[in-house]
């Protein structure tokens, strides 16, 4: 299908259809293209019967912003050739799509639903054309074998078809889902992780309701109690697919991860009735396979238990109360070396509201320990280095946890950048700005010594990978000519922000 | 310059009657279209290639009705100028 002709080999189609030579044929076809161009150029537009019509269109000059500097430029007017083909060509060329017609979608889908729709247009416009027009594609994919696309994508509306369901019945009030919903994937190990984004959804909504007064200790046994919980809060069996294995006993855990990859495969292409059923027969078989390891796999679990269990219970506090204060001071550490000894006293005002947050945030976190506020980076680790003989197992404890961990640092994290943006802005105001920048100076990111052979535009491509950021520099540094700089010139590197971060973001 | 305009200046310039000139002109269309047809790319030299793109089906909201409609996919002839013919249609 990418085959190539070129004049000559439509020269010989043509003397072959005309019986003429083909040095005949050529100079016509060569004759032909000439005179389009000359007589483009002449009248500004050429109208072949049975082709297509050739215009010369006007492109008035007009303003756009170069998107890294923000700086405007002209895009100078200029002449476009378009090309529009004969109705005939056209319903020719559009042949294999010509049975498609436009379809006027329903009203009482919402607002929200189209805009979901409209992020995953690929999958679910396809969708929407096979509920409507199934047999209409197939049909398509029968008469065009010329278009690879339609049949590549012709699995995945399957797919599509089986996992959208699911995904709105779960979570009937939350569109997101629909939008988080990735293109359907036919490889089995990408639909197990499709499951993530889901099952997140799904245990901030079970933390929200039902971890608000727990405990630490309570919560970091909720694996049984989540199973119960899941039970009974959620009559729909599919939802459970995913986070089931997770949250059973810890016995099955040991066999569910073996069998994990081998399951949600079938989960997906079968009926939802069915995955219940399934879901036990494999673990059955998968486990009186591996009843040899079994005793080994289950002491392994309840060390693992106690081991999360003691780090619930003594690390949480002590965490909560070094690792905040470490985040933030670590930000406003870096601010204060960017500001260096010029705006040592700004980064003092600032440090005030910094500690404020901090307070705040070890109190909130304090007050709701709804399960691990933990960071991964100490879980990780932790977890990591323990479980070397079960790979899945890590992944899984860290994904039941962050969700808790998402929902509960949101807060503080809005109020934290809410702190910074304001200091931001405050720093901003005393340097000078490039006007319709997309970026805002807020401080000395670092010095550097101009190195031999090396300009402005240089030494911006080293320090932000592009050498219009030349602009901030030269504005930063007063620098009144470009060009008259010297090896060894200290040259102050501003710290940027994107101004769109300064913005207040509506919530 | 329409069709009728074209096919008599084309046909004084390969020396042939215009009858003739139609007929080839109209030959070369069809070759063209079959070739396009059959998902290949047109190159031209210093002209331009034809070729043929697909157009994704996508979404249209009407604004004054709010009402949405699917437009399917189509397959579409592109038409891309060349270098020395943009050069030429923009002269410096």
């Amino acid at each position: 299908m990418d085959k190539k002709l070129l004049l000559q080999d439509i020269a010989n189609l043509l003397a072959e259809q005309e019986g003429i030579s083909k040095r005949k044929a050529e100079s016509f076809v060569r004759a032909f293209f000439d005179l389009t161009e000359e007589a483009l150029l002449q009248d500004n537009y050429v109208k072949v019967s049975g082709f297509g019509t050739t215009k010369l269109v006007e492109v008035s000059e007009r303003e756009s912003v170069n998107i890294n500097t923000g700086e405007r430029f002209q895009i100078s007017g200029h002449t476009k050739i378009s090309f529009t083909p004969d109705n005939t060509l056209r319903d020719l060329v559009n042949r294999p799509f010509a049975h498609f017609t436009t379809i006027t979608l329903n009203d009482n889908t919402t607002e929200e639903e189209l805009e979901a729709v409209e992020d995953s247009t690929p999958s679910a416009a396809y969708e929407n054309l096979t509920l409507s027009n199934d047999t209409a594609i197939e049909a398509a994919e029968h008469t065009s074998p010329t278009d690879t696309s339609n049949a590549s994508t012709q699995p995945s509306t399957h797919i599509s078809e089986e996992t959208q369901p699911i995904l709105p019945v779960s979570h009937s009030s939350e569109t997101e889902t629909v939008e988080t919903s990735p293109a359907p994937q036919s490889n089995s190990q990408e639909l197990y992780s499709e499951y993530a984004p889901k099952e997140n959804f799904f245990f901030k909504d079970q933390v929200a309701s039902e971890t608000k007064e727990r405990t630490l200790r309570s919560d970091s046994d909720t694996g049984s109690d989540f199973l119960s919980g899941t039970q009974t809060t959620t009559p729909e069996q599919e939802t459970l697919s995913s986070p089931l294995p997770y949250f059973l006993s810890s016995e099955e855990i040991t066999s569910a991860p073996t069998s994990l990859s081998t399951e949600l495969p079938p989960q997906e292409t079968d009926n939802q009735e069915n995955n219940q059923d399934i879901i036990t027969v494999n673990t059955n078989s998968s486990a009186s396979k591996k009843t040899n390891g079994w005793k080994v796999a289950f002491i392994f679990m309840i060390v693992l238990h106690l081991l999360v269990l003691s780090y619930f219970a003594g690390y949480h506090r002590w965490f909560n109360n070094l690792h905040n204060p470490q985040t933030t001071v670590t930000k406003s550490h870096q601010m204060t070396k960017t500001n260096l000894s010029a705006q040592n006293k700004s980064s003092q005002k600032s440090t005030p509201s910094y500690s404020d947050t901090t307070a705040t945030v070890s109190k909130k976190e304090e007050t709701t320990p709804a399960s691990g506020s933990t960071s991964e980076s100490l879980s990780t680790p932790r977890t990591g280095s323990k479980t070397t003989q079960t790979t899945t197992e890590p992944t899984t404890s860290e994904r039941s946890q962050s969700p808790t961990k998402t929902a509960n640092k949101s807060k503080a994290s809005t109020r934290n950048s809410y702190d910074l943006r304001t200091h931001y802005r405050r720093e901003a105001q005393k340097y000078q700005q490039i006007p319709n920048a997309s970026m805002v100076i807020v401080g000395t990111q670092s010095i550097q010594p101009l190195r031999s052979g090396e300009n402005l535009y240089k030494l911006a491509k080293r320090i932000y990978g592009d050498r219009d950021f030349a602009r901030y520099i030269i504005i930063f540094n007063h620098i009144e000519n470009p060009d008259l700089i010297s090896v060894g010139e200290k040259i102050k590197i501003p710290k940027l922000v994107k101004k769109t971060e300064l913005r207040d973001k509506i919530d | 310059m329409n069709n009728k305009e074209f096919i008599a200046a084309l046909s004084n310039r390969s020396e042939t009657t215009q009858k003739e000139t139609k007929q080839l002109v109209e030959s070369l269309v069809n070759v063209i279209a079959d070739a396009l047809d059959e998902g290949a790319t047109i190159s031209i030299q210093n002209f331009g290639t034809f070729e043929v793109k697909k157009k994704n089906e996508r979404i249209i909201v009407n604004p004054t009705t709010r009402q949405r409609q699917l437009i399917p996919p189509k397959l579409a002839v592109a038409f891309k100028p060349s270098n020395a013919l943009k050069e030429k249609v923009n002269p410096k």
